[in-house]
């Protein structure tokens, strides 16, 4: 119940910044900025405070991660605390509004398809708690991927504005196509390197698991295809020096293939037990 | 009293007036005595930029003031006024309020939205405070004035886009670029417009310069101005693959710059992106290098439409600034109207401390077996009944004269607490105690031609209610 309204609160003040952060971009207005801060850092605390009600549910503390519900939960909830974290950053206005409207679809999703249920891996036993750290990193990968995939967005977007020499207000008030370029590549290095780490743990749970098969669902295909695209983003970033519009491009292509990660959970059979 | 601005700027007087009425800052504090020795001044601020010569006062009446304003410039500029009284403008009460808040905000400027001149209305205000020329009122409209200038840039941004279209350049590069402390910047033609461009990426620290000229000699010349590498037009397009920044205007009536040789080029920066301006008519580079992956080209149209975009931003976040001036005009009629009610809040606490202290003395004549201590209490708690009472009235009426009809409510208060008699006599008091902090100064102005105003003086510090 508690965890219900804190959700659902959650949700209306995240709306409520965002509204703010839209009013900003729209018209400058500093205020409606700070504002809209404001209500993130209180939506990051209250997303805080419904991972720990999850976290104590059933009277003693657990990670709570192994269902999709709190996957996406803490998926949101690093989603927000980056976004805090770049807000500080100069020109930073509409890659945070950007990167929170991928947070609070997320948020939303969750609040519609899912529910909280019971933490299934935790009554399933795991014969190892490399699951567990599997989960954790995939979800900050995918926040560091979404961060990524907003800067290379805003990156096609300022490189259009300038090569049709299409000046207004907006292109004032984004960073340059350099620094653009550099944090998309940071964002997904990171990304990337987490999301590896993380897939490494995932073999290796299912390998003592004995589970050999799983490796030819859906799902571990489409990672595994989503991996490959950001291995073409850095190949052409580092070693063949490609344009950045080309490496948005890719990095663009590889968080396609992410989001479509979430809607092959129908058909795969890899996350049986409801996780991700 | 009433606040009036007398003035001309760059729209109503060409630089041959404008540069007779200049005030050099070591005659300022000689001007600014003869200006609150003329006849009716209370306070004056004077405000001397190339573009405008202000004159802001506090005055005792509006009658006749312009006429005594112009009689100081005719007798410091030593010009008669009827060359001058067609230029000058003169505001009054609000409308000069408006005036000096839209010139601090930049408004008012010739490039809408600049910041030099809140510097410099900053700065003649503090020359006047220093120099006792300001009071009360100017005192808060000018710190009003600066901190309106301040919030209108750092909350709008009305003086962050280039209106030039050498600094539009500079404003695109960075766009690109983000900074240019690394970049590589080359110029083509040695032209007056070219240079002021190159110099701007200079300040903003492009890290080496290129010139080429198609008579080497004045490639030297332009080249030494930013430690840079004089070179020919033909040794220029082959260095064109190490440059960041290329920018035309040769003189030349073909195209310097061809698709060909810029993909050429291109190929040899891999993913480096390359910026051309090209200010030259006819132009020097061909629009087909526009088309090119990682070329950024703009002539001098594309440039010219910048800055007119950025005007008009700048005339849209005016707009927000006028809403802000309103504001604040409010803002300071609520001051004026609140000035009026210190002296009766300052009577009326004298008046209960009077009867405060009054009764205690009776009430200690009449228990003599009270110690020390005792008295202390008794002193402390009735001390702190009279505060209680005399709160909410002093609350309610500060409220009230910042109202409609704030000047009866104050009739009322006194009539009610009867204070009149206590506010004329510390009127009285202030004045006497003013005439004689202002003797000296009184007898120095004496040797100047218009000293007889100067026993209108002590108007300065009585705090009467605002007329305005």
């Amino acid at each position: 119940m508690l965890l219900n309204i804190i959700y659902i609160t959650g949700i209306c003040i995240y709306a409520l910044s965002l509204l703010f952060y839209i009013s900003d971009c729209i018209s400058r207005n500093s205020v409606a900025k700070r504002i809209g801060t404001g209500l993130l850092v209180i939506t990051a605390l209250l997303q805080f405070a419904g991972i720990g009600i999850r976290a104590m549910e059933g009277g003693h503390f657990h990670f709570p991660v192994f269902t999709l519900f709190d996957f996406l939960f803490l998926l949101a909830f690093c989603i927000s605390i980056t976004s805090i974290a770049l807000a500080y950053m100069k020109r930073s206005e509409f890659a945070v509004l950007l990167i929170n409207l991928v947070g609070f679809c997320v948020m939303l999703v969750n609040r519609l398809w899912f529910t909280a249920g019971d933490n299934a891996l935790y009554s399933w036993e795991t014969e190892h708690r490399l699951l567990l750290i599997h989960i954790a990193l995939a979800s900050i990968s995918f926040a560091a991927l979404t961060v990524g995939a907003v800067f290379a967005a805003i990156y096609m977007f300022l490189h259009r504005k300038l090569k049709h020499k299409q000046w207004n207000d907006t292109v004032r008030r984004l960073p340059s196509l350099e620094k653009l370029d550099v944090y998309s590549y940071k964002a997904l290095m990171a990304g990337t390197i987490i999301l590896v780490m993380s897939l490494v743990l995932a073999v290796m749970s299912v390998a003592m698991a004995g589970r050999w098969t799983l490796f030819l669902d859906i799902k571990v295909l489409s990672t595994l295809t989503a991996l490959a695209m950001y291995m073409v983003y850095f190949i052409k970033r580092r070693l063949w020096r490609r344009s950045g519009r080309e490496a948005a491009i890719w990095a663009l292509i590889g968080y396609g293939f992410i989001i479509l990660n979430f809607f092959l959970n129908t058909w795969s059979a890899f996350h049986s037990w409801s996780g991700v | 009293m009433h606040i009036v601005v007398v003035g001309l700027n760059y729209r109503t007087a060409p630089v041959e007036v404008r540069e007779r009425f200049t005030f050099s800052e070591e005659d300022m504090p000689k001007a600014l005595e003869q200006l609150n020795s003329t006849k009716s001044v209370l306070e004056g601020v004077i405000v001397a930029t190339c573009n405008r010569t202000e004159i802001y006062v506090v005055v005792d009446r509006l009658h006749m003031c312009g006429y005594f304003i112009r009689s100081f410039m005719e007798q410091w500029f030593g010009i008669n006024r009827e060359e001058f009284t067609q230029h000058l403008y003169i505001y009054e009460d609000e409308q000069a309020i408006s005036h000096l808040f839209k010139v601090t905000c930049g408004l008012d400027s010739m490039v809408i939205g600049e910041t030099q001149i809140l510097g410099q209305v900053r700065n003649a205000f503090l020359t006047s405070q220093k120099h006792d020329a300001t009071g009360t009122w100017f005192n808060m409209l000018f710190k009003q004035a600066v901190t309106l200038g301040k919030r209108a840039h750092s909350e709008t941004s009305i003086g962050e886009s280039a209106v030039s279209v050498s600094y539009a350049a500079v404003e695109l590069g960075k766009r690109i670029f983000g900074a240019f402390n690394d970049k590589k910047v080359m110029i083509l033609g040695a032209g007056k417009m070219s240079e002021l461009t190159v110099k701007h990426l200079y300040a903003n620290g492009a890290a080496e310069v290129i010139v080429a000229n198609r008579t080497l000699g004045r490639a030297e010349e332009l080249a030494s101005k930013f430690k840079g590498t004089p070179c020919t037009i033909a040794e220029a397009k082959n260095l064109l693959n190490e440059v960041d920044i290329v920018i035309s205007s040769t003189g030349s009536n073909e195209y310097v710059l061809n698709a060909e040789r810029v993909k050429e080029s291109m190929k040899k920066r891999q993913s480096r992106p390359l910026f051309m301006i090209d200010i030259a008519v006819p132009r020097d580079i061909d629009p087909a290098v526009g088309e090119l992956s990682n070329v950024f080209l703009y002539d001098i149209d594309d440039l010219e439409g910048i800055v007119e975009t950025n005007l008009e931003m700048r005339r849209v976040e005016a707009a927000k600034i006028e809403v802000m001036i309103q504001e604040e005009m409010d803002a300071f009629h609520t001051w004026l109207k609140t000035l009026g009610v210190r002296p009766a809040i300052r009577a009326l606490q004298e008046k209960s401390n009077a009867i405060h202290e009054e009764t205690m003395e009776s009430l200690f004549n009449k228990l003599p077996e009270l110690d020390e201590r005792q008295r202390k209490v008794i002193r402390r708690l009735t001390k702190s009944i009279v505060n209680q009472m005399m709160h909410d009235p002093i609350n309610r009426i500060k409220e009230m004269t910042g109202g409609k009809q704030g000047g009866e409510a104050l009739d009322y208060f006194s009539q009610i607490f009867a204070l009149e008699s206590l506010i004329h006599e510390n009127e009285q008091e202030a004045r006497g105690r003013n005439k004689k902090a202002t003797a000296p100064v009184k007898a120095e102005r004496t040797k100047n031609a218009v000293d007889q105003q100067a026993e209108e003086k002590p108007l300065k510090v009585s705090l009467a209610p605002a007329t305005l």
